[in-house]
């Protein structure tokens, strides 16, 4: 431990090249380390972290397919949200004799439970803030479901829309095809009547 | 003029919420009517601090609603119906793309607490950033409001408390130099980059040290295990020591016996462990990102770059040139000055000011 940050480290040789300077200029250290580095040989490139694989900690999570359930989470996160926070003292049932026995009892055993009873407290809370953060994340993916279902069904609309135009542009286009053809005919009729005419 | 202050979650310890006390404590002290409304209160907060947002009253035209603004919630769409002046003070959202490798939840998290700040910002109409970058960060999400900075109400106070003698005793004095990161465990702050620094530090400058990264991993857990991996294949186990997480005395110790402490985050709002390492006299190798030039000032090394060897050897030459240390301290307490409890309450104050003339 370093009290006062100027001792001397005991494995280590030291420097005091600007001790009594005023004012010493960083970045020129930094060229001068800059430098140095730039002229040793390089000692070994670090491997990076790009090189280690990421650890699968995912864990399977059912969805929630059903409305009930999701009332049920809505219900059940609200109840725990009130009550999470257990106090050590509560109102103690009986009376009399047994009542005053409990209290002493409760008293005594204060400096064990008393530490385990405010870290439940604390890693409830934690859950409950965690069910709440979850709470709004789903609510915010079944609104962009809802949203992508909503647009699903547009797009839906619109490619069956697409299909119609298209039926009607190949009946167009067959209609056009047998005209075609048909003005071809005549036109090879009349060419060919105009051709007798002139022999 | 009543000032309501509003934030989805109150947990003592964490920089948000000993902000959101500081200021109860200071608005209190110069009479302005004034409450805490929570979505989530932290049992350990005394009983009374705060009430639940479901006890929220109406609020008339004058009434300044100072919300806080740091992770995801429904509160960013009810609030602009709630009348009152709508205010906020912005701790910053790590961006999405930070998680993508390792938690959906994070990702879906962070993304919604972004569109919310986006729902938000033409709705607000005045905002405190605790730095010039989550200003610019807000200004990206689209606000046009005022934006003032005012740094984070830090509780040094706090940190004069008795550290862990546990921590002390199994650490100090055995002939170890002991770098230090604190933050949680997470991909934005970029751990295994310090890992690569103290890896070729440890193997080429010296192998009596040790790493320190404390911090909590809960819900990113893949990338903790793969960064105890990481160790593993650099051959560091046992050199790499994650703490978890730890009460606050156990934090005090590990500054306590921290010979240097190396950030290489690349996106904090602020960076409170930046100030408590100056507070504790540990001095500072940090990464160039974010708010991190910001908050530290002059008062420690600032990189550019990530290279290991070049980070080795700063940590290195930090450890040995005692005069580097000494004016490290100087510039340190200099900077200490700026975070002090009395000059941040007089540039909050200048705020409050400012919110009213709004």
């Amino acid at each position: 431990m370093n009290d006062n940050r100027i001792e001397k480290h005991p494995n280590l040789r030291e420097t005091n090249s600007s001790d009594e300077e005023l004012i010493i200029d960083i970045e020129k250290i930094m060229e001068e380390i800059r430098l140095q580095i730039k002229n040793e040989q390089p000692k070994e490139v670090v491997p990076s972290l790009d090189e280690i694989p990421i650890p699968d900690t995912s864990t399977h999570c059912e969805e929630i397919t059903d409305e009930e359930d999701w009332e049920t989470f809505i219900d059940s996160f609200q109840e725990a949200s009130q009550c999470y926070d257990i106090p050590y003292y509560w109102e103690l049932p009986s009376c009399g004799i047994k009542k005053f026995a409990m209290r002493v009892v409760r008293k005594l055993n204060k400096f064990v439970l008393s530490p385990i009873l405010e870290r439940a407290n604390h890693f409830r809370f934690l859950i409950v803030q965690c069910l709440n953060q979850l709470r709004f994340f789903v609510d915010d993916e079944k609104l962009r479901n809802r949203q992508m279902s909503g647009t699903i069904e547009w797009q839906r609309n619109e490619i069956a829309a697409l299909h119609k135009e298209i039926d009607e542009l190949r009946r167009n286009y067959t209609e056009l095809i047998g005209d075609v053809a048909a003005l071809k005919l005549h036109t090879e009729d009349n060419n060919n009547k105009k051709a007798g005419c002139n022999l | 003029m009543k000032i309501i202050q509003i934030t989805p979650s109150l947990n003592p310890g964490d920089a948000v919420g000993n902000d959101i006390l500081a200021i109860n404590d200071y608005l209190k002290k110069e009479g302005y009517q004034t409450d805490i409304y929570s979505e989530n209160i932290h049992h350990k907060i005394p009983k009374g601090t705060a009430l639940s947002i479901k006890k929220l009253p109406k609020f008339s035209n004058d009434d300044v609603i100072l919300y806080h603004g740091s992770i995801g919630s429904d509160l960013n769409y009810k609030l602009p119906k709630m009348g009152g002046k709508l205010a906020m003070i912005y701790h910053n959202i790590t961006p999405p793309n930070f998680f993508a490798l390792y938690s959906q939840l994070y990702v879906d998290a962070t993304q919604i607490g972004l569109d919310g700040m986006e729902y938000l910002a033409d709705k607000i109409s005045y905002c405190i950033a605790d730095s010039e970058f989550n200003k610019k960060c807000l200004q990206e999400l689209g606000c046009n409001c005022k934006i003032d900075v005012c740094p984070i109400l830090i509780p040094f106070e706090d940190y004069e408390k008795e550290p862990d003698v546990s921590v002390i005793r199994k650490y100090s004095n055995d002939g170890y130099t002991n770098l230090l990161f604190v933050g949680r465990i997470a991909p934005n702050k970029k751990q295994e980059d310090v890992i690569a620094a103290f890896y070729y530090y440890h193997k080429y400058y010296n192998e009596k040290s040790r790493l320190f990264l404390v911090g909590n991993w809960r819900g990113l857990e893949s990338y903790y295990q793969r960064l105890c991996l990481y160790v593993e294949k650099l051959d560091l186990k046992g050199s790499v020591i994650f703490p978890g997480q730890i009460s606050f005395s156990e934090i005090l110790a590990y500054y306590k016996i921290a010979d240097a402490f190396v950030c290489m985050s690349e996106h904090e709002g602020f960076c409170v462990p930046l100030v408590e390492a100056m507070f504790f006299k540990v001095p500072i190798i940090a990464y160039d990102a974010a708010a991190i030039s910001e908050t530290l000032g002059d008062a420690g090394i600032l990189l550019s770059e990530k290279e290991p060897s070049i980070v080795a050897r700063a940590i290195d030459r930090i450890i040995r040139d005692n005069g580097l240390r000494k004016y490290l301290n100087r510039k340190s307490d200099e900077r200490l000055c700026y975070f002090s409890t009395e000059n941040v309450k007089k540039i909050f104050k200048n705020c409050i000011d400012g919110l009213e003339n709004e």
